[in-house]
């Protein structure tokens, strides 16, 4: 998991430094990968390396020798992470064969096991191995920024490099000039480590094929593999070689007792596997196992923390600015609405009115009592120049002419209207009503049966609407 | 100062003006429907002065035509029946006046006569061609009265005349 503590460089270098040999590879992100230096460590001359890694343009991580180093997983009694991670440091003080303040120690794949109790894998190194890995590097002109347990690199860069089938168990065997690391995993979840192993045998000690050494190699190497759980699935133990040791390997594997169970196989670019492994974590930004922690932080990595912390305070700062300043912009911007609305209220109210003092919140009901007043003035002029009765009068008189319609009253005041006539048939008063319905009266239309004179007599009030 | 005591500040800082913020935001949004409404209110109040302006100067302008009239005294409605109404004199009754603005007064007159149906859109065509203007208010006609042929007429009208 990328770690927000390490920057994001556009190139990483992985250092390789055994007893007297160093490999340095870079990768950059775009994918491509240089060996930069793979020979003798004395004559090593890498400026501009040096200057790109000083300049903060790349990082460079190197490893800490499984044989320096402390790595077991850690089983907690808690089903929280929180109080799991608090927890760790005391239960690995516990493991450790040296008190845990003369330590540096990293925790890394905290997650919950079966029994839903939270685990993490520890990496730890005696504070005084650190410092002298830092030295030797620092001899040769390199100041690493990260310093990684090797083992982890070695597991994690081969389950990139060939996937391993589930329940298949693995051991990456790194074969150094003056060191064995031996990562051991299964297929289980993706690539689980089960542990890692640190020999004080490397390559110089097993080139010949019945030296003493080779032996004392083959012990260790055979009481881990009998350790190891059978396969269920009857196949053999994968072993990935890699290393500058890795050509030079043919007495180990006709040493070990248990051969037959396994397969041999080298992986690419065997001698640059651990630089490269080490390269493209740092390019990811990968944490795991990461030793130079505490007080020992690399500056380039305090300056990207400390870039960080002020990145987010700078956020955190131009969010609350934008809030205050969009909160108080809203205020103002009501504010002045609501006295532009009010100005243009008490405007509109003393004009209308003709009076200053209107009192806040009454405008209306005094410009409505100022003009009740002066409408009713005026509503004579606005009258006359409506439509005037002559023209109800006109209507009807000519509608009761075209319907044969007799009529005996006609009266019309205000908004009523009321017309009694006669006539010789039941259905004439109709269109009458019709018409004067199309003048906006709401019509109530009464008719008395014919009577001895054959007439229909009918009144018809009109409602104006 | 060292440099975590700065950096303490800062973020102190960072943290007071982010709370300011959501604070300040918190609290718009809290009375965001009050001050809404507000101007909501105070937008419906002016559009209400404003089509009350609009009426009154919809009225005013009702005045303007009668202000230009040359003569600002209506005729005489006794002079008007005697040209359309021949041979019938109305019985004429001032009913009520009302004060109109600009020292105007709204007369109404009652004219009651007996006459054929068919003189009576005459009178009344004089009544409202004249200037100013005889408007018909209301009316009352009864058919037949005193005769067949006659329509007892009583209209009430109203005409505009300047003190």
């Amino acid at each position: 998991m990328a770690s927000s503590s390490i920057p994001r460089c556009r190139a990483a270098y992985g250092a390789d430094l055994g007893r007297r040999r160093l490999v340095l590879v870079r990768a950059e992100r775009g994918g491509a990968i240089t060996t930069l230096w793979n020979s003798n460590a004395n004559a090593v001359q890498l400026k501009a390396a040096s200057t790109e890694i000083a300049a903060g343009h790349a990082l460079l991580a190197a490893a800490l020798p499984a044989t320096e180093g402390f790595a077991r997983w850690i089983e907690t009694p808690l089903v929280t992470a929180d109080k799991a991670l608090k927890v760790l440091p005391a239960l690995l003080d516990v493991q450790l064969p040296f008190p845990l303040e003369t330590c540096l120690y990293a925790f890394s794949s905290l997650h919950a096991g079966a029994d839903h109790n939270f685990r993490a894998f520890a990496c730890a190194a005696r504070r005084n191995d650190v410092e002298a890995r830092l030295a030797q590097h620092r001899e040769l002109g390199l100041d690493p920024a990260l310093l990684t347990h090797e083992g982890l690199v070695l597991w994690r860069q081969a389950l990139a490099e060939i996937p391993l089938a589930p329940k298949t168990l693995r051991v990456v065997a790194y074969l150094g000039d003056g060191r064995t690391t031996l990562a051991v995993g299964s297929g289980t979840d993706g690539g689980a480590l089960i542990s890692l192993h640190g020999i004080r045998l490397g390559a110089d000690e097993l080139a010949a094929p019945d030296a003493p050494a080779v032996r004392q190699w083959a012990g260790r190497v055979n009481q881990l593999l009998r350790a190891l759980p059978a396969d269920a699935n009857g196949e053999a133990i994968q072993w990935l070689w890699c290393g500058p040791g890795a050509d030079v390997t043919a007495p180990l594997e006709a040493a070990l007792a248990q051969g037959d169970r396994v397969r041999f196989k080298p992986l690419a670019g065997p001698d640059l596997f651990l630089a490269r492994a080490l390269a493209l974590a740092a390019l990811a930004g990968e944490s795991a196992g990461q030793l130079r922690n505490g007080d020992l932080t690399h500056p380039v990595l305090l300056a990207h923390v400390e870039t960080g912390r002020r990145r987010t305070t700078l956020n955190l700062l131009v969010a609350g600015g934008a809030l205050l300043a969009l909160g108080l912009g809203w205020q103002i911007w009501l504010q002045r609405t609501n006295e532009r609305l009010q100005t243009e209220l008490l405007a509109q109210a003393q004009q209308l009115t003709g009076t200053a003092n209107i009192p806040y919140g009454q405008e209306i009901p005094t410009v409505q009592r100022a003009l009740k007043q002066r409408t009713a003035e005026l509503q004579p002029f606005s009258d006359a120049l409506a439509p005037s009765a002559t023209r109800d009068l006109a209507v009807c008189l000519a509608a009761a002419h075209e319907c044969r319609v007799t009529l005996e009253t006609l009266t019309h005041s205000g908004k009523s209207l009321l017309i009694r006539g006669a006539t010789d048939d039941w259905n004439r008063c109709d269109p009458l009503a019709a018409r004067l319905r199309a003048l906006g009266y709401a019509i109530d239309l009464s008719r008395e049966e014919a009577g001895v004179d054959e007439l229909v007599r009918f009144t018809l009030k009109g409602t104006r609407r | 100062m060292s440099r975590p005591a700065a950096r303490q500040i800062r973020q102190g800082l960072a943290l007071a003006v982010l709370a300011a913020g959501v604070a300040l935001a918190l609290y718009s949004l809290g009375a965001l429907s009050d001050d809404l409404r507000k101007l909501d209110r105070k937008t419906a109040d002016l559009a209400t002065l404003k089509r009350l302006a609009a009426d009154w100067r919809s009225s005013q302008q009702a005045l303007a035509p009668f202000e230009a009239l040359a003569t600002q005294q209506p005729p005489s409605l006794t002079e008007l029946a005697a040209k359309t109404l021949p041979g019938i004199t109305p019985n004429i009754r001032q009913r009520e006046s009302q004060a109109a603005a600009n020292g105007w007064l709204a007369r109404r007159m009652e004219l009651k006569f007996d006459a054929p149906s068919a003189v009576l859109g005459n009178f009344l065509a004089a009544a409202e061609a004249a200037r100013p203007p005889w408007r018909l208010v209301e009316f009352d006609l009864v058919a037949g009265v005193p005769t067949p042929d006659t329509v007892r007429a009583t209209f009430l009208l109203e005409a505009l005349e300047k003190k």
